[in-house]
C-alpha cells in the first residue's frame, strides 16, 4: 500500500493542491459580497466551499486507492447507472431546474449533476472499449463509429437538459482519446470537417444563430444582452493590469459580473491578481496537462494510458474552454473552471477524476489489467 | 509495442495542441490586461462611478458697461433620499410634516419622497427660513442642498432681450436661451464607486470634478438707454403719452441702434413682464414684438424709396415736381394727403411734405426691377439675423405678380410687411453712409476670470448705396424734422433726421377705421449719426407725427445727453422754414429762454417778448403747459418760442397738433378698397 503512495506523481498532486488552494481563496473573495447581500453572511459560500473541498478530498482519496482493475470490470454498470441518472434528471419532481436548465438531482441538502457523473463514466467506458479494440481503430466503421454512436447517445441526453458546455467537453475528450489510440488522422479530419459542415448547415438554416454564436467576437454589439457576460468579464480582466487590484479589491464582484464565483472565477483572478496571477493559473493547468499526458505515456497498459489521456483531457479541455470564454476568445458556454470554481458536484467529480489520474501515476508496478 | 509507440506519438501531438492553446491564452491575457487594460479600465470606471452632479454657477448677463442684468443667486432645495425615507418606515409622518412646512399637497410630497430613484427633489427655491425649519425638523432621508436660481436685479428691464430661465436654470427665452450653452458652464460631479445594485462599494474611491462656471455675456444693450425707452413705453401704456389724450395703445416698441456698428443699444417692447416671475405673466406680454411682429410701415418706408431714387439718380434735389393732389395709377386715383395737392415743390419739399404723388413718381421712375433690387439690398423680406428667436421675415409682395399699382403703394410704404428691426436696420444703412449692418446684441463673452473669450465683431452685409447718396438722403431727412412732418421730434441744438409713418390697421381683411400703427424713425446727429431710433405705437387713434415723434424725441434727447454728445452750434435752434442746401446761420448772440410753464398766455407772451423772443402759440387753453425751446435753453437771440396751451397747468391736455389732413392716413384712405397683404404678426420660420 505505502509503496503505491510513494510512487504517486508529487508534481501532479502539488499542482492540484495549489489550484485547489487558489480556488478556496478566490471563491471566498468572489462570493463574500453576494453572501453578505443574499444571506447577510460573507462566509456563506465560503463555508459551503470548505464542505465541498472536504468532500472532494475524500472523493480524491477514494479514487486514489481504488483498485483500477476492479474499476475496469465495473465500467459497464457504472455507465448504466450514470445513464439512468441522466434520464432521471428529466423526470419532473426529481430533476431541479436552475436558470432554465434541468441539470440537478436533489439529494437531501446536496444536489448532484448527473452530467458530471457521466463524464467520468464515459471516460472509463471509452478507455476500456478503445483499449480492447485498438486494432480496429484504424477502420472507420469497426473502430470509430461505435465510439461515436455511444458518444452521440450520451450527448443527445445531455443536450436535453440542455448543457452545451458539457457536451462540447465530452465530445472533445472522446476525440482526443480516439486520436491517442491511433485513429486515422484523415478520419478525424473528416469528422472535424463534418462537424463544421453541420454547424454551417445550422447557420444557413437559421442565420440568427450566427449572431448568437459569434456574439463573443464583438460583445459590444449587444452590451446588455448576448455580449453582457463577455464584456463584464473583460471589464474585470482589463483593470487588473499586470499586478491586479489586490486580493479582495475586485469591483466587478459587486454584482456586475454574474457567476463570478463559479464560471467566471478566472476573471476574478485576473482582476485581483492581475496578468501575473492569471498567467500563473494558466501555467498550473499546463503543468497538470503535461503531468497527465506524461502519466499516459508511462502507463503500463493501453487501458491505463487511455484512462490517463481521457482524465487529463476531460479536466484540461474544460479548463481551456472556461479560460477561453473568460478571455473572450470562445463563446459563453456555461462550464466551470476545474478545481477553482465554487464547489458543487463539479468540484467533487473533478477531484474524483484527479484522484483516478493520480492512481494511474502510481500504477506502473501493475502488470496489466 | 507498435501500438504503444504510436500512442506516445499521438499523446505528444495532443500535448502540443494543448500547449499551443494555452500559449494563445496567455497572449490573449496579455492583450486584454496589458495592452487594452487602460481602455477597459476607463470603461469599467464609467460603469462603476456614479456622480452626484455639482451645478456650475450660471454666468451673468451684463449691459455694455458691465451693469448686471441677470445673475445667479443661491437658493435652497429640499431633497429626499427615498431609500432612507422608506427605511425609517415613517413616510406618512414625514410627508405630512414636509407638506406643512413647504405648503404643498401631502399626496404630492409622499409621491416624491417614496419615488424609486436614488435622489429626488421635493421643492426647489425655498427660502432660508423654510430650509431652517426643515433642518430642525430632522426628518430621516430629507435634506437641504444649496442650489442657484436666476435673479434679474432690474425687474422687467430688457425682459424681452434677456428672456428667462426654467426651474433647472435652463434658458427658455431670449439671450438666456440663445446663449444657454455659454452661460451654463459645465457641471462638475462628485464621483463614487457603486455596485451594480446601487450601493456604494465599501472603501470606494471618490473623485471630485470641479464644475466649470458659466461665462459672462456682455450685451450691446445700454441699461440707461434701455431705461429711457422703457420709461417712454411705460408712459404710453399708462395712458400718459404725449398727445395720447389719456388713451393707451395696444402695444408699442422702441428700438435704438448704433448705425455705424449695428449694435443694439435698446430693444424695448410693451406690454412687458418681470422675468423673475415670468410664470405669472401673460404669455402675450412675453412676445418680443420688435422682432417677431411685422407691420405695414407707412411713410417711414419712404426713406428707402428716397435713397433708391437718389442712388439711381432718377431724381434731382433741385428738380421741381408738381403735385396736382393725386396720382392716377392703372385707373386708380391715389390722392395726396393735402387737398388740392402741394402744388409745385422741389424734390426736397416732396420729402419734407411726405407728398404721396411725389414718392409714387419716384417709384415709377425706378421701375419694379430696380425697386425690388433695393428692397432686397436693404434686407426686407428676410431675417436680419439678430440673435433673438422667432424673428419674422416680413412679407414682400410677389415680384412676378406686382403691378404698377403695387409699385405705387409700395413706394409710399404700403402693401409690404416689415418688422421694426428690419426697418431700423435699413434706415441705419442710410444713416451710416450706405452699409447694411447686421444688428448685434452680444458685445462680448468673457470667462468668469474676466478674460475675453469672444470679442465683438461687427458684420457688414454689404454696401447698399454710395456714401454721397447717403449723405444727401440724411440732409433731406434732417429737413423733414426741421421743416416738415417730423417737427415734433425737433431737438434744439441737435441735428435730427427722421420720418413719420402712419399705417392703418387691418382686421378681417379690411382696414380698420380710426386705428393706426403710428411710428417715427429718426437718427442723430444727422451729419454723423450716433443713434437711430424707431418707435412703433400700435393701436392708437393718432398719427405717427403726433404720438410717436415725441417719444423718439424724448429718448433721443436723453440718450444723446447721456452719451455726452455735445449740441451742435450749427444746428438749428427752432423748427423753421427750409434750410436745405444752405449753411445754417451761426448763432450771433445767445440768449437764455425763460421758463413760462404755468403762465397764462398773456403773461408768457409778455415775459418772452421782454427777453427778446418771438412767440408762437399752439392749442387752446388758459395756461402754458409746454414750450419749445425749454426753459434755460441757450438759443439764438430773437428766435421763436413755441408755446403749447392747455386747460390746466402742468397737464398735457393741449389739443393734438393735427394737420387738417395727415399725409399718411389720407393716402391710405384713398386706397381703402385695396387690401394689403397682412398686418397680422408674421412668425419667422
Amino acid at each position: 500500500m505505502f509503496t503505491k503512495y510513494r510512487k504517486v506523481d508529487a508534481v501532479l498532486l502539488g499542482t492540484i493542491l495549489i489550484l485547489l488552494l487558489i480556488g478556496i481563496i478566490m471563491t471566498y473573495s468572489s462570493s463574500a459580497v453576494k453572501g453578505y447581500l443574499y444571506y447577510e453572511d460573507p462566509y456563506h459560500y465560503f463555508k459551503a466551499e470548505l464542505i465541498w473541498v472536504a468532500l472532494g478530498l475524500a472523493a480524491m482519496t477514494v479514487a486514489l486507492v481504488i483498485d483500477l482493475k476492479l474499476l475496469c470490470q465495473w465500467t459497464k454498470p457504472i455507465l448504466l447507472f450514470a445513464l439512468v441518472l441522466l434520464v432521471l434528471v428529466k423526470i419532473p419532481g426529481i430533476g431541479k431546474t436552475v436558470n432554465g436548465a434541468q441539470r440537478w438531482i436533489g439529494l437531501g441538502p446536496l444536489s448532484i449533476q448527473p452530467s458530471e457523473v457521466i463524464k467520468l463514466a464515459m471516460v472509463l467506458m471509452m478507455a476500456r472499449f478503445l483499449s480492447a479494440n485498438s486494432n480496429n481503430i484504424r477502420y472507420f466503421f469497426r473502430g470509430v463509429v461505435p465510439s461515436l454512436g455511444l458518444l452521440g447517445v450520451v450527448c443527445a441526453l445531455i443536450m436535453l437538459q440542455p448543457d452545451l458546455g458539457t457536451t462540447l467537453v465530452m465530445a472533445a475528450t472522446v476525440f482526443f482519446m480516439l486520436l491517442a489510440v491511433g485513429a486515422n488522422l484523415w478520419h478525424m479530419a473528416g469528422l472535424g470537417l463534418a462537424g463544421l459542415g453541420m454547424v454551417a448547415a445550422a447557420i444557413i438554416a437559421a442565420p440568427y444563430r450566427m449572431r448568437r454564436i459569434f456574439a463573443f467576437l464583438d460583445p459590444w454589439a449587444d452590451p446588455s444582452g448576448k455580449g453582457y457576460q463577455t464584456i463584464q468579464s473583460l471589464l474585470a480582466l482589463g483593470p487588473g493590469g499586470l499586478f491586479g487590484l489586490g486580493l479582495g479589491q475586485s469591483r466587478q464582484k459587486f454584482l456586475y459580473l454574474p457567476e463570478n464565483h463559479t464560471d467566471f472565477i478566472f476573471a476574478m483572478i485576473g482582476e485581483e491578481l492581475g496578468f501575473i496571477g492569471a498567467t500563473l493559473v494558466v501555467l498550473l493547468f499546463f503543468l497538470f496537462i503535461w503531468r497527465g499526458f506524461r502519466t499516459a505515456m508511462k502507463a503500463p497498459n493501453s487501458f491505463l494510458s487511455l484512462l490517463a489521456v481521457g482524465l487529463t483531457s476531460l479536466i484540461g479541455i474544460q479548463a481551456m474552454i472556461n479560460m477561453g470564454v473568460v478571455t473572450g476568445v470562445l463563446p459563453v458556454t456555461g462550464i466551470t473552471l476545474p478545481f477553482l470554481s465554487y464547489g458543487g458536484t463539479s468540484l467533487l467529480f473533478t477531484m474524483a477524476g484527479a484522484g483516478l489520474l493520480l492512481n494511474v501515476t502510481a500504477a506502473d508496478h501493475y502488470e496489466g489489467v | 509495442m507498435v501500438q504503444q509507440l504510436k500512442m506516445r506519438k499521438r499523446v505528444v501531438l495532443l500535448f502540443g495542441m494543448c500547449s499551443i492553446f494555452l500559449f494563445v491564452l496567455i497572449i490573449r491575457l496579455g492583450l486584454v490586461q496589458l495592452r487594452e487594460g487602460p481602455f477597459l479600465k476607463n470603461l469599467a470606471d464609467e460603469e462603476h462611478f456614479r456622480g452626484v452632479p455639482v451645478a456650475p454657477k450660471r454666468g451673468n448677463i451684463e449691459d455694455c458697461n458691465g451693469n448686471v442684468l441677470a445673475m445667479s443667486v443661491s437658493t435652497e432645495t429640499a431633497y429626499a433620499v427615498p431609500a432612507e425615507v422608506k427605511k425609517s418606515g415613517r413616510q406618512e409622518e414625514i410627508a405630512m410634516k414636509l407638506a406643512q412646512i413647504l405648503d404643498m399637497n401631502k399626496a404630492d410630497v409622499l409621491e416624491r419622497i417614496t419615488k424609486r430613484t436614488s435622489l429626488e427633489y421635493v421643492k426647489k427655491k425655498i427660502s432660508a427660513e423654510t430650509a431652517a425649519k426643515i433642518k430642525t425638523a430632522n426628518l430621516p432621508g430629507i435634506g437641504i442642498v444649496e442650489d442657484s436660481s436666476r435673479f434679474y436685479p432690474n425687474g422687467p428691464l430688457a425682459a424681452h432681450v434677456l428672456g428667462f430661465t426654467g426651474i433647472d436654470s435652463q434658458g427658455l427665452e431670449g439671450i438666456e436661451f440663445s446663449r444657454d450653452k455659454e452661460l451654463t458652464g459645465i457641471p462638475g460631479s462628485i464621483l463614487t464607486e457603486y455596485g451594480a445594485n446601487g450601493i456604494v462599494i465599501p472603501g470606494a474611491e471618490h473623485d471630485f470634478i470641479q464644475p466649470v462656471q458659466g461665462n459672462t455675456i456682455k450685451l450691446t444693450i445700454d441699461k440707461n438707454i434701455q431705461a429711457f425707452a422703457e420709461r417712454e413705453l411705460a408712459k404710453l401704456m399708462a395712458g400718459q403719452g404725449v398727445n395720447m389724450e389719456g388713451k393707451a395703445p395696444k402695444s408699442a416698441s422702441i428700438l435704438v441702434m448704433e448705425p455705424s456698428t449695428g449694435r443694439m443699444l435698446a430693444i424695448a417692447s410693451a406690454p412687458t413682464f418681470d422675468p423673475n416671475n415670468y410664470q405669472t405673466s401673460n404669455p402675450a406680454a412675453r412676445r418680443n414684438i420688435a422682432i417677431q411682429n411685422g407691420y405695414e410701415p407707412g411713410s417711414t418706408f419712404k426713406i428707402i424709396t428716397l435713397a433708391a431714387s437718389l442712388e439711381e439718380k432718377v431724381i434731382k434735389t433741385t428738380e421741381s415736381f408738381t403735385d396736382p393732389g393725386y396720382a392716377i395709377v392703372l385707373g386708380k386715383k391715389i390722392r395726396c394727403w393735402k387737398s388740392g395737392g402741394h402744388g409745385t415743390q422741389t424734390m426736397v419739399q416732396v420729402v419734407e411734405n411726405s407728398c404721396n404723388p411725389g414718392f409714387i413718381e419716384m417709384g415709377q421712375r425706378l421701375g419694379i426691377d430696380r425697386f425690388y433690387k433695393y428692397l432686397t439690398a436693404f434686407g426686407f423680406g428676410k431675417k436680419t439675423g439678430i440673435e433673438m428667436s422667432g424673428e419674422a421675415k416680413g412679407i414682400l409682395a410677389n415680384k412676378k405678380r406686382a403691378t404698377a399699382l403695387d409699385l405705387a403703394t409700395m413706394s409710399i410704404g404700403q402693401t409690404n410687411n416689415v418688422t421694426p428691426i428690419q426697418l431700423l436696420t435699413a434706415v441705419s444703412a442710410v444713416a451710416n453712409g450706405g452699409t447694411l449692418m447686421k444688428p448685434q446684441l452680444v458685445q462680448e463673452i468673457t470667462s468668469p476670470a474676466g478674460e475675453v473669450l469672444v470679442p465683438f465683431k461687427e458684420e457688414a452685409g454689404g454696401r447698399v448705396i454710395h456714401e454721397d447718396t447717403a449723405k444727401l438722403a440724411r440732409e433731406i431727412l434732417e429737413s423733414v424734422v426741421t421743416n416738415g412732418t417730423g417737427r415734433r421730434s425737433f431737438l434744439p441744438g441737435y441735428r435730427v433726421a427722421g420720418k413719420t409713418g402712419t399705417a392703418q390697421k387691418v382686421g378681417n381683411g379690411v382696414y380698420i377705421q380710426g386705428e393706426y400703427v403710428a411710428s417715427f424713425i429718426a437718427f442723430a446727429p444727422a451729419n454723423n449719426p450716433r443713434l437711430a431710433i424707431l418707435a412703433v405705437v400700435d393701436g392708437v387713434p393718432f398719427y405717427g407725427g403726433v404720438v410717436a415723434a415725441p417719444v423718439v424725441q424724448s429718448v433721443m434727447l436723453d440718450s444723446l445727453k447721456y452719451l455726452g454728445v455735445k449740441p451742435d452750434l450749427n444746428a438749428p435752434l427752432a423748427p423753421g422754414k427750409p434750410m436745405y442746401g444752405v449753411e445754417f446761420p451761426p448763432v450771433k448772440q445767445a440768449a437764455v429762454v425763460p421758463s413760462v410753464l404755468g403762465y397764462t398766455p398773456a403773461e408768457a407772451e409778455a415775459a418772452l417778448k421782454k427777453a427778446g423772443f418771438k412767440v408762437a402759440i399752439e392749442g387752446k387753453g388758459s395756461y402754458v403747459v409746454d414750450q419749445i425751446p425749454h426753459g434755460d435753453a441757450k438759443v439764438e437771440q430773437g428766435s421763436t418760442v413755441l408755446l403749447y396751451l392747455g386747460s390746466e397747468a402742468g397737464k398735457n391736455t393741449l389739443a393734438p397738433w393735427f394737420e387738417e389732413d395727415d399725409p399718411d392716413v389720407d393716402a391710405i384712405e384713398s386706397l381703402a378698397p385695396r387690401i394689403p397683404i397682412s398686418m397680422n404678426p408674421v412668425l419667422g420660420d
